[in-house]
């Protein structure tokens, strides 16, 4: 799957590159609103990744040419202006996420395998695990060992973690995913453990192979069977 | 004291002392005015005493009761004519006299005559002109307390104007202060000076207000930077223990950082009022919400009991959102274990008590921003500062009280008119 990557800060924007390209992504990188006008009108992307302060440009101007031809791909707008009226503006036009700066790379991902499922997998609605498929709609594992419900935050976990396959996620980044960035945690993850203990469980009763580690002072880590094979 | 009665005390003084200082140099005049008539009298008798003892070669006969007095000495030698004046002899209503002595030539031999009267009215007069003096004293200040009391209400009138307006003058809201324009040079002068000094602090505050907004922005773009670098790094398969642990640092760190620039930058947001529209928001719904988020934080370590009526609020809804999250967080994270969230919402007043620390937070600083109650207090400090922030801009009112472990913050607001 293609994706443009449209953010002026080179750096940043080899951040999301390194990130992104372990997945099946291919990343292309513009870094001015003249370039980004130029390859939104050759090319076709699953998701266009758009910064909205550009050199030259706006951002908004972009994601109004992307509506204005209809293009398919799904647009994700990071932007450090973290006013709500540009994030209505910009939802309003056409975007199909927004995300302030500064964010986790998990989470850019997580939103854009979101996006790219809602939009060009129309219909499809299960992600195929090893021995399990996660029901999207149900909200369910279906696997060998018979049917497991899971509750919102356990769907939101295991969504979470799909999307970010054999990667290391920190639990600040799953607390903020679960509760969004207005809430005040103050350090205290301990509910996102209850939550992946039951989760876990879950995963095993289904008779999925994968599983969730936890990465000692990091965070967690979901490794697909594929992976650990190969480790 | 008021200028005026400052002013008043002393033009008063200077007319009371003006006053006695006139009456008495009055009645000084008057009586030598008096005097000088009684000489001109006493010089007439003179010449008519002269023209008798010619006609008659005697001199006249002095009747008792005539206010006039006479008496002839003879004497061997003549001499010039001299007035005297006797005073008035103490203990006795007697009043002063005035003696004219002067010599004449008859049949050859000189007499030494004596003429005298009595000036009469001096009290009278003396009396007469400190009434005048005491009638004309009482009507000024009268009058002037009057026209203090009238005139110079009227003519300060602008002055209040101007004092009440700098009074209601808010920093930041962009209108310039409500000057009245008058008649008089010297309020227009300094109406002209407060405008100008409004203007300037005015443009002062604006930039350094977008100054803050635009350093927050800008610092979220290395901060995106900083957070995907340490992302990917977290990544590495051959991390030490040591790595791991300052790359955990670090991140906490950066957390830190985003969580103070958000707070910084929302403060800013608020102040420039880029959340100046409001609606009609039904609180008891938002709380329930409120409620049903944060039930996963509170699940199996704090109770949490509500007794939740029917309110409305006319506000911002995004603030609304803020102000109960910095609330709900407030409740949570300062509590002990197993301690006790209650929340109560009447018509116009929520209140939300939590079990916390055993000392009050200082209330005089508490709303101040980087305001910590304790030394180890791991939040950024500007929660209270917003909150505030956003009550002062929703007209709500808020209050805090600590009693027996129980920290209560309450927040009453007036019902929305319809």
């Amino acid at each position: 799957m293609k994706l443009l990557i449209v953010e002026d800060q080179k750096e940043l924007s080899n951040s999301i590159i390194s990130y992104l390209s372990t997945e099946n992504y291919t990343c292309e990188p513009v870094y001015d609103y003249y370039s980004a006008l130029e390859k939104i009108h050759v090319y076709e992307y699953s998701c266009v990744i758009l910064d909205l302060t550009l050199p030259y440009g706006n951002g908004l101007d972009i994601l109004k040419q992307l509506k204005k031809n209809d293009n398919p791909a799904g647009i994700v707008i990071i932007s450090a202006k973290n006013s709500i009226e540009d994030k209505v503006l910009g939802l309003n036009i056409g975007a199909d996420d927004f995300l302030s700066k500064p964010f986790h790379l998990s989470e850019l991902e997580a939103r854009i395998a979101s996006v790219i499922r809602r939009r060009s997998f129309e219909g499809k609605n299960r992600i195929d695990l090893d021995n399990v498929i996660l029901d999207l709609r149900e909200k369910t594992l279906n696997g060998p060992a018979g049917r497991v419900d899971l509750t919102r935050m356990e769907y939101m976990l295991i969504e979470y973690f799909i999307s970010n396959k054999d990667k290391v996620v920190t639990k600040e980044a799953l607390g903020e995913h679960l509760c969004g960035d207005n809430m005040d945690l103050a350090d205290n993850y301990d509910f996102i453990y209850t939550h992946l203990k039951n989760l876990r469980r879950k995963l095993k009763n289904a008779g999925c192979s994968d599983e969730i580690k936890t990465v000692y002072g990091m965070g967690y880590k979901f490794c697909t069977a594929a992976r650990k094979g190969a480790q | 004291m008021k200028l005026f009665t400052q002013y008043n005390r002393i033009t008063l003084w200077v007319l009371v002392l003006t006053f006695l200082l006139s009456s008495l140099a009055y009645y000084f005049l008057m009586r030598s005015l008096l005097f000088q008539e009684l000489d001109k009298s006493l010089v007439k008798i003179e010449r008519r005493i002269e023209d008798y003892v010619q006609v008659h070669h005697a001199f006249p006969v002095v009747e008792p009761l005539d206010d006039l007095r006479m008496s002839y000495t003879e004497v061997s030698q003549g001499g010039s004519p001299s007035f005297r004046r006797i005073p008035p002899t103490k203990g006795k209503n007697s009043d002063n006299i005035r003696e004219l002595t002067f010599f004449m030539r008859s049949d050859q031999r000189w007499y030494k005559v004596t003429v005298s009267r009595t000036l009469e009215g001096m009290k009278a007069t003396a009396q007469m002109v400190m009434r005048t003096a005491g009638v004309t004293l009482f009507v000024i200040i009268v009058a002037s307390v009057l026209v203090n009391r009238l005139v110079f209400r009227r003519l300060w009138q602008p002055f209040y104007a101007s004092i009440s307006a700098i009074g209601q003058f808010q920093l930041g809201k962009g209108n310039g202060m409500d000057l009245p324009d008058t008649k008089i040079e010297e309020f227009n002068f300094m109406n002209d000076q407060f405008r100008k000094m409004a203007g300037n602090v005015n443009k002062e505050y604006f930039i350094l207000k977008e100054f803050t907004e635009n350093a927050s922005h800008e610092m979220q773009t290395p901060l995106a930077i900083i957070r995907s670098k340490l992302d990917l790094a977290i990544q590495d398969h051959g991390l030490s223990e040591i790595q791991s642990v300052t790359l955990q640092s670090a991140y906490a760190s950066v957390k830190k950082l985003t969580s103070l620039n958000r707070s910084l930058l929302l403060i800013a947001k608020i102040s420039n009022n880029q959340y100046s529209d409001s609606t009609g928001i039904n609180i008891k719904d938002k709380l329930y919400d409120k409620i049903i988020q944060f039930q996963e934080l509170w699940k199996d370590k704090l109770r949490v009991s509500y007794d939740l009526g029917d309110a409305e609020i006319n506000a911002n809804p995004d603030l609304v959102d803020i102000l109960l999250n910095n609330l709900f967080s407030n409740a949570s994270k300062h509590n002990i274990p197993d301690g006790e969230v209650i929340l109560h919402l009447t018509g116009t007043a929520l209140e939300i008590k939590n079990t916390g620390r055993p000392e009050p937070l200082d209330e005089t600083r508490m709303f101040q921003r980087f305001y910590k109650g304790s030394p180890q207090d791991e939040s950024n400090g500007l929660g209270l500062a917003i909150l505030k922030q956003i009550c002062d801009l929703s007209g709500i009112t808020p209050s805090y009280s600590f009693s027996g472990n129980i920290h209560a913050f309450t927040l009453q607001w007036a019902r929305p008119g319809r």
